[in-house]
């Protein structure tokens, strides 16, 4: 009666990434051309070249921030979760976001039934993710500022991270590969709002190679991918040193 | 004594919030730029992107909008319309040996090729049509490693849809055996609503989203944008409700996750 | 009855009361009726002081006292409708006659018709029959002076000017001595003036007021060290008005400009405090861009001359700016940068120099004519008659009584007419100033013209020969605690004290080629 179906995602597992490649496409920069007062008038071509200088707003050293999001990518349940973050700010570049612990409260979404009422298939693999742990490296190449409603500056930067993380699910530990991007809004010195999405890459043990090319293309069957969207709230403390 | 009422409070709000949004009415110094470079009133935008939500299958979709901006910060996308040609033309199973692409997943496909299903058995998204109020708070320049300036926006969708779907036990009827015949008319009263199972072929529902657009010139963005849609699928006999679950409301919806990549060409709204 | 007993005790405290408020804090008192003669008690009519016979209309003074009750609970149309009456059926020497003038004059300011109110308070400090209320009806008036806005023929030339006040307090003859003393520095009468500085009491403003208005005579004759001795004391005086401690400050940082010491110019104009992207900052901007230029920063000129492009400060006229582009691009060797931008005076005000030329009115033109408005006299004047539209406006929303309503009405069209007429009148006489300083500026801009065109062929001087090119700063670096961005045009608020440029200096050593 029941089927074995077993990755739920198949060879759409990898989406997350193309979204982070179009993420990064986000940032490309703008091909307007440089128009000085001076253009119309200046025959000696880009005589002038001027810029703004501004000192990036944030310069503190420590990061504890709480965020609110969701696993939305299982089709089975929604993952509501709940994660706190400490983030080491080495330098205006590089940060070590040294332990992120989330906390996920699962949501059922009701295909579980639906598909044993419709087609009376059954999933082998109903574990759902609990909790996970991770640590992550963060690159924070792009800076900026939002106008909000024309009235209040934002100053905003966007960073990329890439690191380890470990899940418990159900009835098993799984640890993965994760990478992911995100902005900070920093609203005060010591207050900013942060967006990120992440993509784990989860194992629930080694996988055995692949006996054939098309068990290659489905992909190993132990891998579970967990995207995540959150946001939240970061607390910033301690000056670092210039 | 006047009894005060939160229906007041939304009267002089609500065009409160109007003016505040209409840039005009800003003070110079009380504003964060001055003349902004990017404005748009006309958008039209073709988009790629993807449903990816569904257990059963996963698929492509094309998107066309229009969207009118009040301001910068206020606009209506009055229609968008997309589609998903795959779910209409699965049939279209590309593959040679043991390999097949189609847009159905493993379960899709093992649902076909061992329990004895219909493509047109699994619940698919064909087609959707929206309209959205759009709110565009941010708008901002980003240094890119100090060369070139980056302008971006990031704006929140909220408005209603409707969708046709290939039905699991399509009410009020089953296309593919009432192609070129007039569909009887409901006998009873009883006959108008679906029967508890049935799923409709034509499924009103609202959604959410946010986004973000690279301005790339005067006329060209790119715009990237996620939502969340939610359809009324049909009704069920009521259950007693299971604990850690949400309680099962007889009414069944269908979760439509949508992701999009696409490009805006924009006209008007010049100073 | 006891209500009325109350209001009678009140009559009684309250010139006391107001004199000792006066006293202590020198600002208005609240609305204190005052009665050093106690009314009839039945409410009859008040009999006229003089003894001739009672003006066969006579208002009685309930009526005024009712106009109190109505102005101490806040009603201030009805208050003032009252008052009104009061005065049209009295003679001048009724009881309650001055009173009732201040009170009018002090509803219709709390009613927001400051120059109505003006005009009351005005008869009663002019008329000064009751010397009690004349510190609080100038101290209404000084209000209205320090916002820079109001009628300065009816307030200082007749009032001021124009009366002995006797003594006063502290506050009040500062301001009347200052004020005085100003109105004989425009007769060219300086020794009364002084003397009138003199007597201003120490403590107020006035003191740093005055010794600007001294300080900027020092100068004109001359005295350099006097002049700044008392720039500085005015600048550095905590009860300076914030406009004195500019002014003062800006003196300085001009004389520091006219010594050649530019970087102590730059750094007092540091020192003075302007309103975000007013005129005022846009004219300071331009003040340290000269600085700058002879400083031979040539770079952060040019900077400054992006922010005043702005969008902000487009209504300003700054016809000078051309020209000191123009320089700037010549000190750097941009020869047609240079010409462009000597050019581009000519390109925008070739116009109102066309008009000049065939010697129309030069007010005429929409250039002369906004330039002339941001004159200091006929943008006060502006400002006056802006306030006077904004206040006849006002009327529709006061209620008061018919009477009142009607002779205000006149009052303000009387005077909206008279000011629009003073208007054009200075107007006049500033568009003349700025015709002529606009063709001198286009004789600099053609000089400059002219200059560049021999420079083009002309051996760079010695001196200011260099031994290489001097190239633009090199590109910034990828990232790290600066962030840079493009300047393409869009103005962002924070950013316009932010801007550097970057830009070749192309004056070269001919050895080079040797």
């Amino acid at each position: 009666m029941s089927a074995a179906l077993r990755s739920r995602f198949g060879r759409w597992g990898m989406l997350p990434g193309w979204l982070l490649c179009a993420a990064v496409l986000w940032c490309a920069p703008s091909t307007a051309s440089a128009v000085t007062p001076w253009s119309p008038y200046d025959d000696e071509e880009q005589t002038l070249k001027a810029e703004v200088v501004q000192q990036r707003r944030f310069g503190k050293l420590h990061e504890f921030s709480l965020s609110g999001g969701v696993y939305p990518l299982d089709a089975l349940y929604t993952g509501v979760v709940g994660t706190f973050r400490y983030v080491l700010h080495l330098s205006d570049l590089w940060a070590w976001e040294i332990a992120g612990g989330s906390y996920s409260f699962n949501i059922t979404s009701g295909v579980e039934k639906r598909m044993l009422d419709r087609y009376g298939l059954q999933f082998t693999d109903t574990e759902r993710i609990l909790a996970l742990g991770e640590s992550n490296v963060i690159l924070k190449p792009i800076y900026g500022k939002f106008a909000v409603f024309n009235r209040w500056i934002w100053y905003a930067e966007l960073y990329l991270l890439a690191g380890v993380a470990l899940s418990r699910y159900s009835a098993s530990w799984r640890p993965g590969p994760d990478y992911g991007a995100g902005i900070r809004f920093h609203l005060f010195d010591w207050l900013a709002l942060h967006m990120d999405a992440r993509h784990y890459i989860l194992w629930s043990g080694i996988p055995p190679p692949p006996r054939s090319p098309a068990d290659f293309l489905q992909g190993p069957a132990t891998l579970s991918n967990v995207v995540y969207f959150g946001s939240g709230v970061s607390f910033l403390v301690w000056d670092r040193s210039p | 004594m006047s009894t005060w009422h939160p229906m007041r409070l939304l009267v002089v709000a609500l065009p409160a919030l109007f003016l505040a949004l209409t840039p005009e009415t800003a003070r110079a110094d009380r504003q964060v730029i001055q003349n902004r470079t990017y404005r748009m009133q006309h958008e039209f935008t073709l988009e790629g992107g993807v449903l990816p939500l569904d257990v059963l299958y996963k698929a492509g979709t094309v998107t066309g909008r229009y969207t009118f901006h009040f301001n910068d910060f206020l606009a209506w996308e009055a229609l968008s319309l997309t589609y998903a040609p795959m779910t209409d033309i699965s049939i279209l199973n590309l593959g040679f040996g043991p390999f097949r692409f189609n847009h159905f997943t493993q379960q899709g496909n093992d649902l076909q090729d061992n329990h004895g299903y219909d493509t047109f058995d699994v619940d698919q998204l064909r087609l959707f049509a929206e309209s959205n109020l759009v709110l565009k708070p941010l708008y901002g320049k980003f240094s890119f490693f100090n060369r070139a300036n980056a302008r971006v926006e990031l704006f929140g969708v909220l408005g209603g849809a409707v969708a046709n779907f290939i039905a699991y036990r399509a009410w009020p009827f089953q296309p593919e055996e009432n192609i070129g015949t007039v569909p009887p008319l409901p006998a009873t009263a009883a006959d108008i609503f679906p029967k508890p199972g049935q799923t409709l072929l034509i499924r009103p529902g609202v959604n959410f989203g946010g986004g973000t657009r690279l301005y790339v010139g005067e006329h060209f963005s790119v715009r990237l944008d996620a939502r969340s849609y939610t359809f009324l699928e049909g009704y069920t006999t009521p259950k007693a409700p299971v604990p850690r679950e949400l309680p099962e409301i007889p009414v069944g919806f269908t979760q439509v996750l949508y992701l999009g990549v696409g490009t805006s060409l924009s006209f008007g709204g010049g100073l | 009855m006891k209500a009325r007993g109350l209001v009678l005790l009140a009559l009684v405290v309250a010139p006391w009361w107001v004199a000792a408020q006066a006293d202590k804090n020198g600002k208005p008192p609240p609305p204190p009726p005052a009665q050093p003669v106690a009314p009839s008690p039945d409410g009859g009519p008040a009999a006229s002081v003089d003894g001739g016979a009672p003006a066969p209309k006579a208002v009685p003074a309930s009526v005024f006292e009712s106009g109190v009750k109505a102005f101490n609970r806040g009603n201030y149309g009805e208050a003032a409708g009252k008052f009104f009456q009061y005065i049209q059926g009295n003679e001048p020497a009724a009881t309650f006659y001055d009173w009732s003038e201040y009170y009018l004059g002090r509803s219709l300011r709390a009613g927001g018709l400051n120059h109505a109110g003006d005009e009351y308070l005005y008869n009663v400090a002019k008329a000064r029959s009751r010397p009690e209320l004349v510190p609080d009806a100038l101290r209404g008036i000084e209000e209205d002076i320090r916002t820079g806005v109001y009628d300065e023929e009816l307030l200082i030339k007749d009032l001021i000017a124009g009366s002995e006040f006797g003594d006063q307090p502290n506050d009040v003859t500062a301001f009347i001595q200052f004020y005085q003393g100003v109105a004989d520095l425009r007769d060219r009468n300086e020794l009364w003036a002084r003397g009138h500085f003199e007597r201003i009491p120490p403590g107020t403003r006035y003191t740093a007021q005055a010794q600007y208005v001294i300080a900027v005579q020092e100068l004109a004759r001359g005295n350099l060290e006097k002049a700044r001795e008392l720039f500085t004391e005015a600048a550095e005086d905590p009860r300076a008005d914030l406009k004195t401690r500019n002014n003062a400050h800006r003196a300085l940082a001009r004389m520091a400009f006219e010594e050649k010491d530019y970087l102590g110019a730059i750094k007092k104009y540091g020192d003075v405090k302007v309103p975000f992207l007013s005129e005022e900052e846009a004219t300071i901007f331009l003040e340290i861009a000269w600085a700058r230029y002879h400083l031979k920063d040539y770079r952060g000129a040019l900077a400054i001359l992006i922010s005043l492009d702005a969008p902000s400060y487009r209504q300003a006229y700054f016809p000078e700016r051309w020209i000191l582009e123009a320089l700037i691009y010549k000190s750097l060797c941009h020869y047609a940068a240079s010409k462009s931008s000597a050019r581009e005076f000519t390109r925008r005000y070739g116009d109102a120099l066309k008009a000049v030329r065939e010697q129309r009115s030069p007010l005429a033109h929409p250039v002369i004519r906004n330039a002339a408005l941001q004159s200091p006299v006929a943008g006060r004047r502006l400002a006056h008659l802006k306030r006077l539209n904004a206040e006849r406006d006002r009327l529709s929303g006061f209620s008061t009584s018919a009477d009142l309503s009607k002779h205000l009405k006149r009052l303000y069209d009387l005077k909206v007419k008279e000011g629009a007429r003073l208007l054009e009148e200075d107007l006049e006489k500033e568009a003349k100033r700025v015709a002529e300083e606009l063709l001198d500026f286009e004789e600099q801009a053609r000089l400059v013209d002219y200059e560049v065109g021999l420079e083009v062929f002309r051996r760079v001087p010695q001196a200011a020969r260099r031994a290489t090119v001097e190239s633009r700063s090199s590109a910034p670096p990828l990232g790290g605690h600066d962030v840079h961005y493009v300047f393409d045009g869009e103005y962002w608020n924070d950013e316009l004290h932010d801007y550097q440029v970057s830009i070749e200096d192309r004056c070269f050593a001919e050895g080079l080629f040797k």
